[in-house]
């Protein structure tokens, strides 16, 4: 398609203008029926350049996304786009529903399906009937061992790829390391690849590193910083709890600001809600976790403050690039108490089974020669208190050595032991893989050189100028900052008048 | 106002109840206990009214009332107001006037409704704006489906439709306390603004979030029960969930209703479904709850149904064990719930 064109469909489909850096090459790859990779920063539209294509294109686009939220947003933005034949496939939907979208599969032009729905033999078997234009592969870096989310559903990725007999992939992510950029195409076996990637590094963002001595200087430290720059901030943390209650705090503290929380334990919604809310300018704080976020595209936030170091490089990045989307400055804060590295610690342990737990559970599935796996998952998640995350990782394992088959584990063939060591030795891997994330991402805290320098050195060889100031070891000085101070205007209605103006009457 | 339900529910059970059968009962549980219980204490119009509460949040509820000394437990673990708790239900006895709650009835026709009239709201208002592209603030399928097709049937113009709903909002409202009406407005989402969260509600009003729901949702029943009067609200009427009186039914007693209905005995049924005849019976009894047409006479005799109905109501108790003990020995407790379901036909 001629370059005129493209435009002018971005122009009827989308509403925009004109390509934003990185669109128009990748779509064009991608209409020539290459194989893509590309690297894109988050916010940068990575979505575009496969709903151009769907529609577009003849055939059938397939976006595999591991994130429910995100896809049903992106549906959402579609429909009201006036684009409707799209669809989001995942274990939500009623089996009514998944059984007429299977019927007339041919009639989407985009369909979206979650990792899980992968492991769905009949879902395969009519996409490999139907008219594949392009296989897109969305957050690949998932599909990576060494991958800050590795996620085990995207291994299966590669057996779907070829039974839909290899159409064209597109595979985008927004963080990857040149480590795990590898990865993702030894694994997809991608042959001839157009690569795209893109710098990471925001010149419009500048890095501070505030260590505190006390806990409750952080709150207090936030709390200060906010009254002097009322401007539109999100503040991660990496515990729920803590989110709701430094929320309560700076509520108390900062009468003239709206703060809100946001984590993934709100009901749907007040998840909608409160995003909406922050989106309109209602709210001028969020504290949140890593829930929040995605689907989010809020073009002006000012400030990101981490109150807890996440747990690596990649998620970090992931978080500021939320900052300043419009390309205005905005500034990072991550606060560091000496204990806060147990945290991060925690968290692995949570999401990993430790090796008394593994040995309980095979101690009860080793007592019988055949069980179905929802019985084993019961058991599991009975005696680890609900650790989704752990029993995911285990049925994965199990899954890999061909314990389970067809949702029926069958012990008869395998040892015990033998079993034991195997994912002994997985989880021992795993946690070395996730300390050394954790070490990356603490040396960054306490380095001494140019933060900018040493957070982009696992991605690209160099970074940008930034347009204002680098960071606390280069040139940032808060007396410098100058962030457009937002007034919130209230008024008092009465009844009456709140109703008139709800329903737009009388202005 | 979520504290003066509980405290209701709990004084009308007397004693005789887990706080859990409140928790069943506020979130509707489709048992036929449940059912049983709403229609014995007088408590139906709580039925369902609030099918998201969870159960921890209950149970904190719960502990303030019995930190507060308004409530306390019986040995059996049964739960009782106490003079505390009775001075303060005498004291608000003048609010529960003002409380229009029909959940048995109505509990998932309101929901739907409250739910059409958010997203009913966010839509006209964003269309009059000329502002096509927006997030539906409410997420469930059955609603965007419900809200879109009134909108594709009905002729007037977006202005015209809110000039409309305007008027009729400001003659209902009008019955409520200014703080319920703020409350209610400030739940709402339009192209003006988003709606605020319960939490969020409470914060502001100084209340718990329990209690902004319940604020939010007796409107929204008050509204329903005008419009199911016949009250001429053009606007809000198109709202209401065309599917009517949706039977209170778990599905699996509408399959043994299906198959009473064909003729068949309760041995003959459980044998059919693989079920136990208890189960098949207490199927039964929760459709006397809703059927008069079968002939109960069948499974309690017109005497014996009298005899059931006449000792409950000396023993003023509705505990099964106490009228099962006071009955002769024959009668069992299946006929004595089905005397009683019946009561309520
Ligand atoms: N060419 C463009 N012109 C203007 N806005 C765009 C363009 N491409 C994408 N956007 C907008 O940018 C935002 C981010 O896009 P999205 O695809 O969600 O980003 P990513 O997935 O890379 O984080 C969206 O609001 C999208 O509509
Ligand atoms: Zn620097």
């Amino acid at each position: 398609m001629a370059t005129k064109n493209l435009e002018a469909a971005l122009q009827q489909y989308f509403g925009y203008t004109s390509f934003r850096d990185g669109q128009k090459e990748i779509i064009q790859s991608v209409l020539n029926q290459k194989n893509v990779f590309a690297v894109l920063p988050t916010g940068s539209g990575k979505s575009i350049c496969y709903q151009l294509p769907a529609m577009i294109q003849k055939g059938t686009v397939i976006v595999v996304s591991p994130l429910l939220s995100l896809m049903v947003d992106q549906v959402k933005k579609m429909k009201a786009l006036g684009m409707k034949n799209v669809i989001a496939i995942n274990s939500m939907l009623s089996i009514h529903t998944k059984k007429t979208v299977l019927k007339r599969l041919n009639s989407y032009d985009l369909i979206y399906v979650s990792p899980e729905m992968l492991q769905n033999q009949l879902l395969i078997e009519k996409l490999s009937q139907a008219n594949i234009s392009l296989f897109v592969v969305d957050e690949a870096h998932c599909i990576s061992q060494w991958g800050h989310e590795f996620r085990p559903d995207y291994l299966r990725l590669k057996e779907v790829y070829e039974k839909l007999q290899q159409p064209p992939v597109l595979a985008l992510t927004a963080t990857a390391t040149r480590e795990v950029q590898k990865d993702i195409m030894d694994t997809l076996e991608l042959k001839e690849v157009s690569t795209h990637i893109h710098a990471m590094d925001k010149p419009n963002i500048s890095f501070v590193v505030n260590k505190v001595v006390h806990i409750a200087e952080k709150t207090s430290g936030i709390s200060e910083l906010l009254q002097q720059y009322p401007v539109p901030t999100m503040i991660y943390f990496s515990s729920k709890k803590e989110a709701e209650s430094v929320c309560y705090e700076l509520q108390q503290k900062l009468s003239s600001l709206r703060i809100a929380y946001y984590h993934g334990d709100l009901d749907t919604d007040d998840r909608l809600l409160i995003q909406q809310q922050f989106m309109a300018n209602q709210l001028d704080v969020i504290c949140c976790t890593s829930a929040f976020g995605m689907g989010i595209d809020k073009s002006d936030v000012r400030l990101v403050i981490h109150y807890h170091m996440p747990t690596q490089i990649e998620s970090f990045i992931q978080e500021v690039g939320r900052a300043g989307r419009d390309g205005q400055p905005c500034i990072s804060v991550l606060y560091y108490q000496d204990s806060d590295i147990v945290i991060p610690r925690r968290l692995i342990d949570s999401e990993l089974p430790d090796f008394s737990l593994i040995r309980y559970v095979l101690n009860y599935l080793f007592t019988q020669s055949i069980m179905d796996v929802k019985e084993l998952e019961t058991f599991f998640l009975q005696v680890s208190d609900n650790a989704e995350t752990k029993w995911r990782f285990l049925q994965f394992q199990l899954e890999k050595i061909g314990l389970i088959q067809q949702h029926i584990c069958q012990t008869s063939m395998f040892e015990q032991e033998d079993v034991l060591k195997r994912l002994e030795t997985v989880i021992y891997q795993r946690t070395v893989l996730k300390k050394r994330k954790i070490q990356e991402m603490l040396q960054w805290v306490q380095t001494s050189g140019c933060r900018r320098k040493e957070l982009y050195k696992y991605f690209q060889p160099n970074v940008r100028t930034p347009i204002h100031m680098c960071c606390d070891h280069c040139d940032f000085d808060w007396a410098e900052v100058a962030l457009e101070k937002r007034l919130r205007k209230e008024q008092k209605w009465n009844w009456k008048d709140k109703l008139a103006h709800l329903l737009l009457q009388g202005e | 106002m979520f504290t003066f339900i509980l405290l209701n529910c709990i004084s009308k059970l007397n004693g005789e109840r887990t706080v859990y059968n409140i928790y069943h009962l506020l979130t509707g549980k489709k048992s036929t206990q449940t059912i049983q219980d709403s229609f014995a204490y007088q408590l139906t119009e709580y039925f369902g009214i609030y099918p998201a509460l969870k159960r921890s949040d209950f149970q904190i509820e719960v502990d303030k009332l019995d930190q507060l000394d308004y409530i306390d437990f019986n040995k059996n673990g049964y739960v009782l107001v106490t003079s505390e708790g009775n001075e303060i239900l005498a004291h608000h006895q003048k609010d529960f006037l003002q409380y229009h709650f029909q959940g048995m009835d109505h509990s998932k026709e309101v929901l739907i409704f409250a739910n059409s009239l958010i997203l009913f709201i966010q839509t006209c208002t964003h269309i009059a704006a000329d502002q096509r592209s927006f997030i539906p603030i409410i997420d469930e399928q059955e609603i965007q489906k419900h809200v879109k097709n009134i909108w594709r049937n009905i002729p007037d113009e977006p202005a015209t439709l809110l000039n409309q709903l305007y008027k009729e909002l400001l003659m209902l409202l009008d019955n409520f306390s200014t703080s319920h009406i703020h409350m209610f407005l400030d739940r709402l989402t339009s192209v003006q603004k988003i709606g605020s969260t319960y939490e969020q509600l409470a914060q502001q009003y100084h209340l718990s979030k329990h209690d902004t729901y319940c604020v939010f949702m007796n409107i929204v029943y008050f509204i329903y029960m005008q419009l199911k009067k016949g009250a001429n609200y053009r606007v809000l009427k198109l709202l209401m969930p065309q599917r009517e009186k949706a039977t209170r039914l778990t599905a699996s007693a509408k399959n043994t209703f299906l198959l009473l209905k064909k003729g068949y005995t309760i041995n003959q049924i459980a044998v059919m479904r693989q079920l136990r005849v208890n189960t098949i019976q207490d199927h039964i009894v929760e459709i006397a709850y809703v059927d008069r047409e079968v002939d109960w006479s069948v499974f309690v005799s017109e005497m014996t149904r009298q005899s059931i109905i006449n000792t409950t109501s000396n023993l003023q108790t509705n505990k099964l064990k106490e009228i099962k003990q006071s009955l002769p020995e024959e009668i069992s407790y299946f006929q004595i719930k089905l005397a009683l379901a019946l009561k309520y036909q």
